[in-house]
């Protein structure tokens, strides 16, 4: 209770916040900063081993092969008996890591091409027929949805589709038959019970009731190739196992049988994967271990029928790369973060000391000791301090999900402890020193300054060190590459504010302006050394966010024209038939055909054509305006030969010296013709560093080669739509696809690609934060600023001089400071990013390599910045204005 | 006014305890030269008495209460407080040793007061009982829920007295006390001042140039370029005079006027030392 009666330590734990409410907030902005600087490690990792993983998963169109997919699929496909297929189900049951097992029996000797035999669903009592097959799915009798008069599907029985059952005029308890047939032949038909009959859709797929149809859309039967369809989906005979098998061996078919585990666990990280595979690789040598257990079970005719496919192995080794990526270089911005955040904290803490000097040495002078400042000082940071860490806390996940995903770790609370124990330990550290240099004055005993310690020196040597380890080597981005940059903005500043300071000093001995206003705007800014803090806190700010903006936009964008060039489009199949492929494109949108070859100029051969189809391109092509500066249709429209032309138009791209601006187009021996060059530009799709691409129109180019020319080019689907969509498409159309690549699946094979990408989004948000510091600084100085001159200010309006006169010269001065910080920042960033390109390039062993953008963003950040301070000074003022209004000059001098 | 305890080695909080402060000196060392600020200075202070110490501007006045204060430590020459060697202690020692002993009041307001406190709060800090009592003496019971921001130069000059005054320790030392008061408000320091000196046995210092309360003043202490010059006690009626280790003496202003080409003659007779112009310089000032 005696401890409470004193007022002073009352009242400690909301003095700050209720005294110093600006303080508090800056404290407990450089508190959340510092939290989510140190929680979001974590999270960011795990986020970025889930989207990694995901990304892989995404990134393989479901149809593409088995050995592709990020699932482990056992497949037999010879008719083996059922001791084959439930071993195999049961080594699949136990892999680890994955699971539930998707069983899929569907016949396949239906589809042999040399005996053309039709599968039929047969009505035994009226001998009426109609195609069908009979299928067999893990849940697919569950996920029907049953017609008008059958009963609920359960997990057994025969369901025959409404497609299949109308004309058959069949209904749940009638018997129906299945058949064979060959060519002329009426086999007798394997019959059973109807179950129930199933809805169906327009294209005659099951209505879906659980979503396992959509899932197996791309494992169903298809129709033969010697049958007329009548929907798009060959009608289904849903059956139970054990009816599929007798069914199936009552019309001696062969059955694909196929086991697909995916990874179990939700999200599936990395090691999931990683997991399934290696349990996927163990079962596939046990199944060729011919001394195991499980291969005596499999063995059939003396073979191991069971084959085993995964695309996991190439995914986990993807991802990994991606993460150590990420990992690397998370750790090196954090390294970065955190050392801000905290330089945020330690100088809101100080000021807070600063503007509470006089207390404090009221205080000191009482006598009360340093412990008890100390204690004070703390006790007031609690609350701010906890405001802070809750922020950072509630932010973090957000900020991860922001850049990441949503789905990592949650934040753990003995890091934030220990983020509000460092925090609590900053304001300690400084408050006992303030406390220890006052009690030291206060006896009489000489205290260092702090402005003796020679911080700019200090800078510029970590600014010569860094960019020696900066420039000597290394492609990866690590803690040297993130913090050099601002060590080198931090020494351009120095340089740059020394040298304007000897410059203005000069300038204002010789000349000033006539004019009072901008005379003491000259003025300050040559002699007042709040001038010089201001711009060195202005450069530092700007330029550090300004290298986080130039860096993001760069690697962005270089992923983008990288992406561009080596896939070309969205998705890339390679077609035999160019104008099958033509009339699928065009029902498909957003899609072209691209012609290729290896022409020879001259003598020289090893270039790359590209015959597109001017009129269709530039909506399927990826592009990049960094490419040729212009959009990819106002490039097409250069292809375009004038009716009666003597030469192609060709557009060069890439090492382009050692072709002639015309000259002649040949293949072999097939066709040669004139070719102009219209237009040379950076990039196109397959061009690089030492691969020239030459771009023609086709029909520009088949009106000049011979008939026939069209088939000595290979063709390619390019289309701006996902493969499934394509190669579904081109299924419907009867024409055979192959798919090459696709944008995803770039990505996903250079995961680096994605890794730089979060981890530059990591840099800018904590670039920023030095903004926000700088800004800090900035209002700092105003005020401080203001309560120099608050007197002289009252004292001119007093004397009839216009009041505001020294205020709009001070805020102009820290206006034009701020705007010209941001220049030298904005000035000093590009060099550093520009300079820095090869080791910021986020895959450098792909074209195009990283080019600095985001200039634009960089002039409009530095408007915005001197925006806000010309606001804060404004506001700032205004409010010392409202809030001093009603004192008179005597008051404010008893103040001084 | 009872004894407090003390801790320490001999660290007295007698009121009683009498300030004695011999050959001070307080040396500034500035970038380029040095500043003598207090030069030699011996002195006395009785518990009960109220003294001033006067001086042009730039004399030493502020540094020589701050020595003996506490808020500064003599570059030589000895502070003492009852038995306590002041000017030896250490940081700590002399931090405890204000703590129990000193009430110090600056001159400008705003230096003795904590800006987000109200005035019922300082002088709760002070550790006076009855709040509105002790500012209501003064004239400020209606300001008692202010804070310093809220109050005029005036009143944060009271309401910092009020507190040194209220914390009953046995030296109070002021720096220009009633710079920022009226008649009225002087007059009251000034009594609050002389009841803490007589009825608590403080031993109050203050500078001043006020000539209003330097005749309240038991002793006038006179500075002049760090120099105690002259002592009068007010009471006795007398003037002393300092004679310095060097056995240089500084005459009063009125003395010096009688001197005006800084000659003199010297007469040493039956126990006194007579001082006059030189025969040359009354010739010279006939003519």
């Amino acid at each position: 209770m005696r401890l409470l009666r004193d007022p002073v330590r009352r009242g400690s734990l909301w003095v700050v916040i209720r005294h110093y409410p600006a303080y508090a907030v800056a404290l407990a902005l450089g508190t959340a900063a510092l939290a989510v600087s140190v929680l979001s490690g974590r999270t960011f990792l795990d986020a970025a081993d889930i989207a990694l993983a995901h990304d892989q998963l995404d990134a393989v169109p479901a149809t593409a092969p088995a050995d592709e997919q990020g699932r482990v699929r056992a497949s037999v496909a010879d008719g083996s008996p059922p001791r084959v297929e439930d071993a195999v189900a049961r080594a699949m049951d136990g892999l680890a890591g994955g699971g539930p097992v998707q069983e899929v029996r569907q016949p396949v000797a239906y589809l042999d091409p040399r005996t053309k035999p039709a599968p039929y669903v047969v009505n035994p009592a009226t001998g009426e027929r109609t195609p069908g097959v009979v299928f067999d799915a893990t849940g697919a009798l569950g996920s029907l949805v049953p017609a008008t008069g059958s009963p609920e599907p359960g997990a057994s029985g025969l369901w025959l589709p409404d497609t299949v059952a109308t004309p058959l005029h069949l209904a749940a308890g009638d018997q129906v038959g299945l058949q064979l047939a060959g060519p002329g032949a009426n086999p007798a038909p394997a019959t059973a019970t109807v179950a129930g009959v199933y809805l169906t859709d327009a294209d005659g797929v099951p209505r879906d009731r659980t979503g396992l149809w959509h899932l197996l859309v791309d494992e169903l039967p298809v129709w033969p190739g010697h049958l007329v369809p009548t929907t798009p989906q060959l009608p289904l005979v849903v059956a139970d196992t054990g009816t599929y098998r007798t069914i199936v061996a009552g019309i001696r078919e062969l059955s694909l049988v196929t086991w697909d585990v995916a990874p179990d666990a939700d999200p599936a990280r990395i090691q999931d994967l990683n997991r399934l595979y290696e349990s996927g690789a163990a079962l596939r040598d046990e199944l060729k271990d011919h001394s195991s257990e499980l291969n005596r079970k499999v063995r059939h005719r003396g073979s191991n029928p069971v084959t085993v496919s995964t695309g996991l192995s190439s995914m986990v080794v993807q991802a990994r790369g991606g993460l150590r990526a990420t990992d690397q270089g998370v750790s090196a911005v954090r390294v970065l973060a955190v050392g801000l955040s905290w330089l945020v904290v330690a100088l809101a803490a100080v000021a807070l000391l600063i503007r509470r000097g006089g207390e404090r040495q009221v205080l000191v002078e009482q006598g009360r000791s340093s412990l008890e400042l100390t204690t004070l000082s703390v006790a007031g940071a609690v609350v701010p301090v906890v405001a802070g860490l809750l922020a950072g806390w509630w932010a973090s996940p957000l900020f991860v999900a922001a850049i990441v995903g949503p789905d990592g770790v949650a934040p753990q609370t003995g890091d934030a402890v220990l983020i509000g124990a460092v925090v609590l330990a900053t304001v300690a550290v400084a408050s006992a020193t303030d406390a220890f240099a006052r009690h030291r004055r206060a006896s009489g005993r000489a205290v260092l300054a702090a402005r003796r310690i020679p911080w700019r020196s200090a800078v510029l040597a970590l600014a010569a060190v860094g960019a020696v380890s900066a420039y000597r080597g290394g492609r990866e981005f690590d803690a040297v590459t993130a913090a050099f940059p601002l060590a080198a903005v931090g020494a351009v500043a120095i340089v740059v504010s020394a040298a304007a300071t000897v410059l203005l000093a000069r300038l204002a001995r010789r000349w000033l302006p006539h004019r009072l206003g901008p005379r003491m705007v000259v003025a300050r800014l040559a002699r007042d050394p709040a001038s010089a803090t201001a711009f060195l806190a202005a450069t530092v700010a700007f330029g550090a966010a300004g290298y986080g903006l130039l860096f993001h936009a760069s690697a962005d964008d270089a992923t983008t024209d990288k992406v561009a060039t080596q896939v070309g489009a969205n998705s890339v199949f390679a077609v035999d038939d160019p104008t099958a492929a033509k009339t699928v494109a065009a029902g498909l949108g957003d899609s072209t055909v691209v012609l290729h070859t290896v022409p020879r100029i001259g003598t020289f051969t090893g270039d790359r054509l590209s015959v597109v189809d001017a009129s269709t391109f530039a909506s399927a092509a990826l592009w990049s305006p960094r490419f040729a500066g212009r959009d990819l249709s106002d490039l097409t429209r250069e292809l375009h030969a004038a009716p009666g032309a003597e030469a192609v138009p060709v557009v060069l791209a890439g090492s382009d010296a050692h072709v002639p601006p015309s000259g002649t187009l040949s293949r072999g021996t097939d066709w040669s013709v004139p070719y102009r060059v219209v237009d040379r530009i950076s990039g196109f799709a397959g061009s690089g560093r030492w691969q020239t691409v030459l771009v023609v129109d086709q029909q520009a180019l088949l009106a000049l080669a011979p008939p026939g020319a069209v088939d000595s080019l290979e063709a390619e689907l390019w289309s701006a739509r996902d493969a499934d969509t394509v190669t579904r498409a081109a299924k419907d159309a009867g024409l055979t696809v192959k798919l090459e690549s696709t944008a995803d699946g770039m990505r996903a094979s250079h995961a680096t690609l994605v890794a730089r990408s979060w981890v530059t989004g990591y840099l800018q948000a904590f670039t920023a934060l030095a903004l926000l510091l700088g800004l800090l600084v900035l209002a700092g100085l105003q005020r401080r600023d203001r309560e120099q001159r608050r007197l002289q200010d009252r004292t001119l309006a007093d004397l009839g001089h216009p009041r505001r006169l020294v205020s709009r010269a001070a805020a102009a001065a820290l206006s034009v400071v701020a705007l010209l910080g941001a220049v030298a920042g904005g000035v000093a960033a590009y060099a550093v990013t520009a300079s820095l390109a090869t080791r910021l390039d986020p895959e450098p062993s792909l074209q195009p390599a990283l080019v600095v953008t985001g200039t634009g963003q960089l002039v409009v950040a530095g408007v915005c910045f001197a925006a806000v301070a010309l606001v804060l000074t404004l506001v700032g003022g205004a409010a010392e204005r409202w809030l001093g209004r009603t004192r008179s000059v005597n008051e404010l001098l008893h103040d001084e | 006014m009872s004894e407090r305890d003390v801790t320490g080695q001999g660290m007295t909080g007698h009121t009683d305890a009498v300030v004695t402060a011999s050959q001070l000196v307080r040396v500034y060392r500035g970038l380029t030269e040095e500043v003598q600020a207090v030069r030699g200075v011996d002195l006395v202070l009785e518990p009960g008495s109220l003294t001033a110490v006067l001086g042009p501007s730039g004399s030493g006045k502020s540094t020589l209460i701050r020595l003996l204060a506490g808020l500064d430590r003599p570059s030589a020459g000895t502070i003492t407080h009852g038995s306590t060697v002041v000017s030896d202690l250490s940081a700590t020692r002399l931090r405890r040793w204000r703590h129990r002993n000193v009430a110090f009041v600056h001159q400008r307001p705003r230096s003795n007061l904590v800006e987000h406190l109200t005035a019922a709060d300082h002088i709760g800090m002070a550790g006076a009982g009855d709040a509105d009592e002790v500012l209501g003496s003064l004239g400020l019971t209606e300001q008692a829920r202010h804070r310093v921001d809220q109050l005029s130069g005036g009143e944060q000059q009271r309401l910092a007295l009020l507190m040194a005054m209220a914390s009953g320790r046995s030296l109070l030392v002021a720096d220009e006390p009633t710079a920022h008061l009226d008649d009225e408000r002087a007059g009251q320091v000034l009594d609050r001042l002389r009841r803490s000196a007589e009825s608590d046995g403080a031993t109050v210092v203050y500078t001043t140039h006020d000539p209003r309360i330097t005749q309240e003043a038991d002793r006038l202490l006179h500075l002049d370029h760090g120099v105690l010059t002259t002592e009068h006690d007010v009471r006795a009626a007398t003037r002393l005079g300092v004679i310095d280790a060097s056995g240089r003496l500084q005459l009063p202003p009125e003395a010096r006027l009688l001197f005006p080409t800084s000659r003199v003659a010297i007469e040493v007779e039956d126990g006194r030392v007579v001082l006059h112009p030189p025969p040359d310089d009354q010739d010279a000032g006939d003519e």
